[in-house]
């Protein structure tokens, strides 16, 4: 036998070898089992892990995914906790801004009491709007660290305004009133997203 | 009929003249859902019945650990327990139930302290060495494949898993293992053959006594 042929019965011995090997797999894998028994009972262990655990509150998103962006508003709690530490620093350690001449300081503060009043009502305007567009959803079956984060939040920056009107040159305070609300809003709209049972 | 037993295979689901009884076993399995949902415990437990089998059996081939796959089991469903409620019935229950239990299972390996040990591969070299009676407690009552499939590498034992049983996209595990396309897809290549020559041997192995005594 020439060695030509040898070879073309080796290569067909082994195309035939894959093709072999390919259908045996595919056989194995459609005739896995779909169920597997544990060996242990896992039940008692679960029923005395649920016994008295609340379920989660609805939400309109069906799927892990819901639990992805409950975990992704924690960084927006976070924000909302940085913001009072900022707070606290601030009205601790900030400089008196008391040194400048009167006239300035009256008609700097006549300047940022308009720039507050205008942001107050700027913001109250765009948490309308988006509560509108949420279908005005009820807080109240927010879980309630968020519900506390929130009251966090509009506390701080009720806070701020107040201070503004005692220190109407502060551009600081001014600055970080901003912030404030950009953070309660950004939060807002993360939990009516995902919480839109609501 | 058995309806749970229905309930519990699809493949005989499939193979069931009577629609009839399907569909209520489909209906009875919807009010345990929404029972469930209502804090029914009682009827929590009819789905753990219906579906623990299942959910166990993916625990197993992608943890690969008969311990670890059934304490990660009940994790399953105590998260179950928690989001049922976010079930909607838009998709089947059965695979929303195995969307959390893939996320469950995956957080677990996460969890674990030599996760990035795991994930460079280190582990792997030793895998492969490990044959899988060393592996496992009791693979005595396995399937061959299943055997196999336990002494993959992680990343191509998750991939292979995810997409030849569970039928997920290269692309949903790609974005669940936080790889790229590719490498999902040269990872299921690199399980296929690895199981190929694994069964191959095994083929080789019980024609072997046969060969030898004619």
């Amino acid at each position: 036998m020439s060695n030509e042929v040898i070879n073309n019965l080796k290569a067909q011995s082994s195309s035939t070898k894959i093709v072999d090997s390919e259908q045996h797999l595919t056989q194995s894998i459609t005739a896995l089992p779909c169920e597997m028994q544990p060996e242990r009972d896992l039940w008692s262990g679960i029923e005395r892990a649920i016994h008295n655990m609340p379920q989660q509150p609805a939400t309109n998103i069906e799927n892990v995914s819901a639990f992805k962006k409950f975990t992704s508003a924690v960084p927006m709690a976070w924000a909302a906790s940085l913001v009072l530490a900022v707070m606290v620093s601030w009205f601790t350690f900030a400089p008196s801004m008391l040194t400048q001449p009167n006239e300035q300081i009256a008609h700097r503060g006549a300047v940022t009491e308009d720039l507050v009043q205008y942001m107050e009502q700027n913001f109250i305007q765009q948490k309308q709007a988006m509560q509108v567009s949420f279908r005005q959803p009820n807080l109240t079956n927010l879980p309630i660290e968020m519900q506390n984060e929130l009251t966090k939040l509009a506390e701080a920056r009720k806070t701020i305004s107040k201070a503004l009107l005692a220190d109407k040159h502060n551009v600081d305070l001014l600055n970080l009133l901003d912030f404030t609300q950009q953070q309660e809003l950004k939060l807002l709209e993360q939990l009516y997203r995902q919480y839109q049972v609501i | 009929m058995n309806l749970t037993k229905v309930i519990n295979d699809p493949r005989q689901q499939l193979n069931i003249a009577d629609g009839d009884a399907v569909n209520r076993g489909s209906d009875l399995e919807s009010q345990w859902v929404y029972q469930a949902k209502q804090g029914s415990q009682h009827a929590f437990h009819h789905l753990y019945q219906s579906h623990h089998k299942r959910i166990y059996a993916l625990c197993w081939r992608m943890l690969a650990d008969k311990d670890s796959a059934e304490d990660v089991c009940q994790e399953v469903f105590v998260v179950l327990w928690q989001k049922i409620t976010n079930f909607r019935g838009e998709s089947k229950f059965s695979t929303w139930l195995h969307s959390v239990a893939t996320n469950v299972i995956l957080g677990h390996l996460r969890k674990q302290k030599n996760w990035l040990q795991r994930v460079f591969s280190i582990e792997e070299q030793v895998s492969n060495l490990v044959e899988p009676s060393e592996k496992l407690t009791d693979n005595s009552t396995l399937e061959s494949l299943d055997k196999h499939i336990a002494r993959l590498p992680e990343r191509a034992r998750l991939v292979f898993v995810l997409f030849a049983v569970e039928g997920y996209r290269h692309e949903e595990i790609a974005s669940m293992l936080k790889m790229a396309v590719g490498s999902s897809k040269s990872q299921y290549h690199r399980a296929r053959t690895l199981l190929k020559e694994w069964l191959e041997i095994e083929g080789y192995d019980a024609v072997t006594p046969e060969s030898g005594d004619a």
